[in-house]
């Protein structure tokens, strides 16, 4: 019989997933929500242009410095050349900040929860795959970082980071040291099981090189494990990032950032003052991470991963 | 039993040990040298010296590690003569820009952290225990879609974005509770938790969601499972059923809860910092910008040494309860 005769009308388990993770309502909120706000993000320097502003210029007319630097006007000063109001004190343009601060705390993100799910597969794959003393000691390890108090580390690490590496490049390097941990658990339950199965084995048999059965054999049944990984981390790391930011120990506060953006706003929250210049960066900060939280939900219910163990 | 807990024990002491090692050798080997911001500039080399002697650290980082560990037990003096200072026995380190020890600081911070930290865990814990179970009670009712919906958005929601918002309405728009300050429970204990209701609020409803998104779920699985058809089939009425389920439930929750707790220790920073409560995240925050690596190493290590006593707590609770445990 050739492979010709018995070519039917299948669907991959992939494709199914994707199908199911599309008809669910979660799924298709999620997506709606991650793909507009990331678009706005990634298009921040056209939308900041539209509306012809841009993050960094100082607008002193705008706010008046005889009330504590509260913008004038109405809304913390909305208006047609200021979608959004202006920031109180400097009079920057909201809507461009906010935009340029959904960018960049999306890209450490993203940049981030790539290299950790990069590292946290490797490690777990191996760890399912060789097993032994490699697994033991490893999985010892991974247990003991699961309960650790990464916050508390991320920020006392600031203190001993070179002022000369840009900080953007050291939070996504530090987001992602400690963010591998997850997905290590998570995948190397998974690849355990699959370690056990007979094309694992024949592969094995076979003589098939280490990295081939990893790339080829493994991976390829992992995606779906990786779907769920990707959705969960990325906004988990969205809130840590924009966190450690809003604590001043992220990004520098003259950077356009969700995270140091609502950190400022706690001053004018205190004076009672302002609450468009919380909000507006709050509700942006909240739909990444309620639409990925969402999408995640939907990947996972599809392709039925338990993530019990990892949160 | 005897012979798990001296387990237990030793393997939590030889992990606070290593993490201390690592601490030690990333720490005191960095860019960042404590003697040089102490010294100010212009720093004469001669006085850089002499402070270095003062603070320990000429000697390798890990000999200074060892220097610590012998803190922790017997404690330790820094220099010599007139201007010695003193570190008394759980040493963690010294500040030597506030002149005071480590231990000592995370002591006068500890009962604020801790208040917001054990209030929000008792408000989350009744948060998510009761509307858990009714949830699944009323499955696919009114209720369960508001837990449902609600804990979808709580646990999206950054404890400080919920913080700030719970400020700007209760705060500033509504005036019912005051928004920052802490006043220490023996001043008086109507103004101390009068001043914790809203971070207890805003964390218990945040770890709230989570729980009861979790005891819903395993309500659900317990209900469907065969031994409480059992039990139904034996003539129990529903509530009784109902209620083994839930002391099923209870156990798994308890254990979240422990590890929860003292995880609290990190998400605390940012209510302290919401609330402007100066508690052991702001005593760290503050280390981190004012370069005192020893507030700063000692507050990381304090918190991973509660974390992995807060976990022994865990094992041992739950040896007792399951003896499985106890042989693994």
């Amino acid at each position: 019989m050739t492979a010709a005769v018995v070519r039917a009308r299948t669907r991959s388990p992939l494709s199914l997933a994707l199908r199911r993770t599309g008809r669910s309502w979660s799924g298709r909120a999620g997506a709606l929500i991650l793909l507009l706000v990331l678009l706005a993000g990634l298009c921040a320097p056209l939308l900041a242009a539209l509306e012809g502003q841009d993050p960094h210029a100082f607008h002193g007319d705008l706010v008046d410095g005889n009330n504590g630097g509260n913008p004038f006007g109405s809304f913390g000063g909305v208006s047609g050349a200021h979608w959004f109001g202006a920031e109180p004190g400097t009079g920057r343009d909201l809507f461009a900040l906010v935009v340029y601060g959904i960018r960049t705390t999306v890209l450490i993100a993203i940049a981030a929860t790539v290299i950790s799910v990069i590292i946290g597969t490797t490690i777990g794959m191996a760890m399912g795959y060789l097993g032994g003393w490699f697994e033991a000691t490893l999985g010892r390890f991974v247990d003991f970082m699961f309960g650790f108090p990464t916050l508390l580390f991320l920020i006392a690490l600031q203190l001993i980071v070179p002022a000369s590496i840009p900080k953007p490049v050291v939070l996504t390097v530090v987001l992602a040291a400690f963010g591998w941990v997850g997905t290590a658990r998570l995948i190397h339950t998974q690849t355990r099981q699959l370690a056990a199965r007979e094309f694992i084995d024949a592969a094995r048999a076979s003589g098939t090189p280490l990295h081939r059965v990893f790339v080829s054999e493994l991976l390829p049944n992992l995606v779906g494990t990786l779907a769920v990984v990707v959705a969960l981390s990325f906004p988990a790391t969205v809130a840590v990032s924009a966190g450690l930011s809003f604590l001043g120990v992220g990004l520098d506060p003259s950077s356009p950032d969700l995270g140091v953006l609502i950190g400022q706003s706690i001053t004018w929250t205190y004076t009672g003052a302002d609450a468009g210049y919380l909000i507006v960066p709050s509700i942006a900060l909240l739909l990444i991470i309620l639409g990925a939280t969402l999408l995640g939900d939907a990947l996972r219910d599809a392709f039925d991963v338990r993530t019990e163990g990892a949160r | 039993m005897a012979w798990f807990l001296v387990r237990r024990l030793a393997a939590s002491v030889l992990v606070l040990l290593a993490i201390s090692f690592c601490v030690f050798l990333l720490f005191y080997s960095g860019p960042s040298d404590p003697a040089r911001v102490l010294c100010g500039k212009p720093c004469q080399p001669e006085r850089l010296s002499q402070i270095k002697q003062f603070m320990g650290t000429d000697k390798s980082s890990i000999v200074q590690w060892f220097d610590f560990v012998k803190g922790l037990f017997v404690g330790r003096t820094y220099g010599t003569g007139a201007e010695a200072a003193r570190c008394a026995a759980p040493c963690f380190g010294f500040s030597f820009d506030q002149r005071q020890s480590v231990t000592s600081l995370i002591w006068s911070r500890l009962p604020i952290t801790a208040s917001i930290a054990i209030g929000g865990a008792v408000v989350s814990l009744i948060v998510g225990m009761t509307l858990g179970p009714l949830a699944a009670r009323f499955r696919g009712g009114v209720l369960d879609g508001l837990v449902r919906g609600g804990s979808l958005l709580l646990v999206a929601m950054p404890a400080y974005l919920l913080g700030l918002l719970a400020i700007l309405v209760f705060g500033f728009q509504l005036n019912m509770v005051p928004v920052s300050g802490y006043v220490p429970l023996t001043e008086s204990p109507v103004d101390w938790a009068w001043h914790l209701v809203l971070p207890w609020c805003v964390l218990g409803l945040i770890n709230g969601a989570a729980y009861a998104r979790y005891a819903r779920n395993q309500m659900l699985d317990e209900l469907g499972s065969d031994y409480l058809l059992a039990e139904r089939a034996t003539g129990a009425s529903a509530r009784r059923v109902r209620r083994t389920a839930r002391r099923s439930v209870w156990v798994p929750v308890t254990t979240l809860f422990g590890i929860d707790l003292a995880l609290m220790l990190g998400g605390t920073i940012f209510t302290e910092k919401v609330f402007s409560m100066h508690g052991i995240g702001d005593l760290l925050l503050g280390g981190v910008s004012s370069h005192d690596l020893g507030i700063v190493v000692g507050t990381a290590l304090f918190g991973a040494a509660l974390i992995i006593v807060g976990n022994l707590i865990v094992d041992v609770v739950q040896g007792f309860i399951d003896p499985r445990v106890r042989r693994g």
